[in-house]
């Protein structure tokens, strides 16, 4: 047995600087970790950039907690930037946390699909985590409306995620009802925000506006329904 | 489909004969067999200067890189050249050959992009064409190729622009003008004889005339590119002068290195009796192509992945993309390019969708805002239609640019899903 051992030692060693070595040959084509990554032809998409799409595709078909867990586990350090860094694909990783966390009202269920070590306050257990992450998502959404004034979904989305916070309501209530003038809300969690907005205004027939464009425009009517947060 | 392009293209260009230059008019509609052609620059240069005045070739230099000409063709002298993620044909034939990206892409890309695979190379332009033919064209392109899916696009340029590009455009290969052929004596029936025992209909049609023997088939995407870039000869006599349809014939590759059309043995005589039907036959006029109208919503529910198959994803968002996910270029439609400013119009998501597109004074506006009863986005599907049949709207662009119509069936799809209230 023992002998076996020290015949598997040198093995495995030997297997290990192979790798190591192959992998060092290899990198000298890419810009590794946070560049490009590019090694045309064959394989140029990085794990970042699919992780990243595909929490995109979470994010439209109403999984908020998926579309943020997926973001965390991709990039872990994503919530280290207050706003979006030259690098595109952070940048996409960045909204669909904030607008995630929005539409969650700073409560994100991702505790079994995120090690403990990236919880922080995601997990919105107390009101002060979910204000937290309410206040993450204005920054970020901000950010990202700063660098694209004229882009109606970044400015939707910022609405709806001021929309949540008392000190900022007015502000994202004032943003969504101009786009709506303009037919220009993208989503019914947009018409959705806007009826809760204008419900607390006392507008009823506002409201039953927005709650028709967001039955029209859902897959789901039930998002519309007050207090559904995830479809 | 590629018959009702024809018939289209015909009407297009005698509507744009009609009411594009005053040249037209005092030039004739075409040259005759015993017309004493331009064969040299400079009768070319007087034939220019009695129909469209000449243009500013150092202007034209600067517009042929403000439209971006070299995105899709080759041959032009003295521009930068351009990255091949931005050059359409050079990454459409990547993207065919395999190669452009990784596999998955590649597939899935290739049902798509099969188009802009072949375009015509603008190389010795001023050795081949018609100063007056070209700047028509320009402003008012057609559908010359029959076998060619795609088409000059109809671009945001003034005739004045079209005149500098043109001069800037010919004054490569001027000086190589073929020598002046006359048709004097050249046997019009004969010409046609000789086209069906040289079988030029294998490649080439000749809308308005019977159908060569050997004409290529109708269905399906062409691939070959000698068939994609063969012009319909219809066109012929508004393009080239006798003495450039006779060097063609007998010389291809001297009036364009590089091209296609293959070197087919024949003698001076033939290749002038040949000339003599290409510009002298009588042309059938072309049957009209009526506009559909603006199709019914169908009785059934639409979903927002039915009609992004169909057309957004299938189509539009080519052009128009989100630059975020494609490395800052969103295409012409949305980032800008080809002579179009940023309109960040970007047509890749059911949000963006809804998002609208930013209007001339820089204001969003919905696609789904009505242009004279007609939502914006519609009235673009349907201009397309009218520009098919030789009838640009002049206020609305058709779309999508530089491609077919798309089918009233995908259209009918968009009516319905924007009548059910635009569903994800």
């Amino acid at each position: 047995m023992s002998l076996r051992r020290k015949a598997l030692v040198p093995r495995h060693l030997f297997a290990a600087l192979a790798i190591a070595a192959a992998c060092a040959a290899y990198a000298e084509d890419t810009d590794a970790c946070g560049g490009g990554w590019e090694m045309d032809p064959a394989v140029e998409l990085h794990y970042r950039e699919l992780g990243v799409a595909s929490a995109e595709k979470q994010l439209q078909e109403g999984r908020y907690d998926d579309a943020a867990a997926t973001v965390l586990r991709v990039i872990p350090h994503v919530a280290n930037y207050d706003a979006p860094p030259g690098d595109a694909v952070i940048g996409r990783a960045m909204r669909v946390l904030a607008v995630s966390t929005a539409r969650q009202h700073g409560e994100l269920d991702i505790a079994k699909q995120v090690p403990d070590y990236l919880h922080a306050s995601w997990l919105g257990e107390k009101k002060e985590d979910q204000t937290k992450n309410l206040e993450y998502s204005v920054r970020i959404l901000r950010a990202i409306h700063k660098n694209k004034k004229d882009d109606a979904v970044a400015q939707s989305e910022l609405g709806e995620a001021l929309a949540k916070m008392d000190s900022t309501r007015e502000e994202g209530r004032k943003m969504l009802e101009k786009l709506a003038k303009k037919d220009l809300l993208p989503s019914p969690e947009a018409y959705k925000a806007l009826a809760e907005l204008r419900a607390a205004k006392g507008d009823a027939s506002g409201q039953k506006v927005a709650l028709q464009r967001c039955r029209a425009m859902a897959k789901d009517a039930k998002i519309c329904k007050a207090g559904s947060a995830q479809s | 489909m590629r018959l009702y392009l024809a018939i289209t293209l015909v009407v297009a260009v005698l509507y744009g004969c009609s009411s594009g230059s005053e040249s037209s008019d005092k030039q004739g509609p075409a040259p005759t067999a015993s017309t004493a052609e331009p064969g040299n620059s400079a009768a070319h240069s007087a034939a220019q200067a009695a129909a469209e005045p000449p243009g500013d070739a150092t202007r034209g230099h600067k517009l042929v890189e403000q439209y971006e000409c070299h995105r899709c063709h080759e041959g032009i002298a003295e521009v930068e050249p351009i990255a091949e993620v931005r050059h359409c044909t050079m990454c459409h034939q990547r993207v065919m050959e395999g190669k452009f990206r990784g596999k998955p892409d590649n597939e899935r890309w290739q049902k798509n992009v099969a188009h802009l695979t072949a375009v015509p190379s603008l190389a010795a332009l001023g050795k081949r064409f018609r100063y007056d033919w070209v700047v028509g064209f320009l402003t008012n392109p057609h559908d010359l190729r029959p076998a060619l899916e795609p088409t000059m696009p109809r671009l945001k340029m003034t005739k004045e622009q079209a005149r500098d590009i043109a001069t800037y455009l010919m004054e490569a290969g001027k000086s190589a003008r073929p020598r002046t052929v006359a048709l004097d004596g050249a046997d019009v029936k004969r010409g046609r004889r000789l086209m069906e025992q040289k079988q030029c209909g294998t490649c080439h049609r000749m809308t308005g005339v019977a159908a060569f023997p050997d004409a290529p088939k109708t269905e399906g995407r062409e691939t070959r590119v000698a068939v994609m870039l063969a012009p319909d000869l219809r066109y012929a006599r508004e393009r080239l002068d006798a003495s450039t349809v006779v060097a063609w014939l007998l010389d291809p590759q001297s009036m364009k290195s590089g091209t296609p059309m293959p070197q087919t043995p024949m003698s001076e005589a033939e290749a002038r009796d040949i000339a003599a039907y290409i510009l002298q036959t009588e042309l059938a006029p072309p049957p009209e192509k009526k506009i559909p109208e603006l199709p019914k919503p169908l009785d059934r529910d639409v979903t927002f992945a039915e009609v992004a198959e169909r057309v957004f994803d299938k189509t539009c968002r080519h052009c128009h993309g989100n630059p975020d996910v494609a490395r800052g270029d969103g295409g012409p439609g949305s980032t800008g390019g080809f002579g179009f400013k940023a309109r960040g119009l970007q047509l890749d998501s059911y949000e963006r969708v809804q998002a609208g597109y930013l209007d001339n004074a820089g204001e969003r506006q919905s696609l789904f805002s009505s242009d004279k009863g007609t939502p914006h986005i519609l009235a673009s599907l349907m201009a397309r239609h009218a520009e098919e049949a030789g009838e640009p709207n002049p206020d609305v662009r058709g779309m999508p640019l530089g491609l077919p119509a798309l089918p009233i069936e995908d259209i009918q799809l968009l009516v319905t899903w924007i009548a059910k209230g635009r569903p994800r």
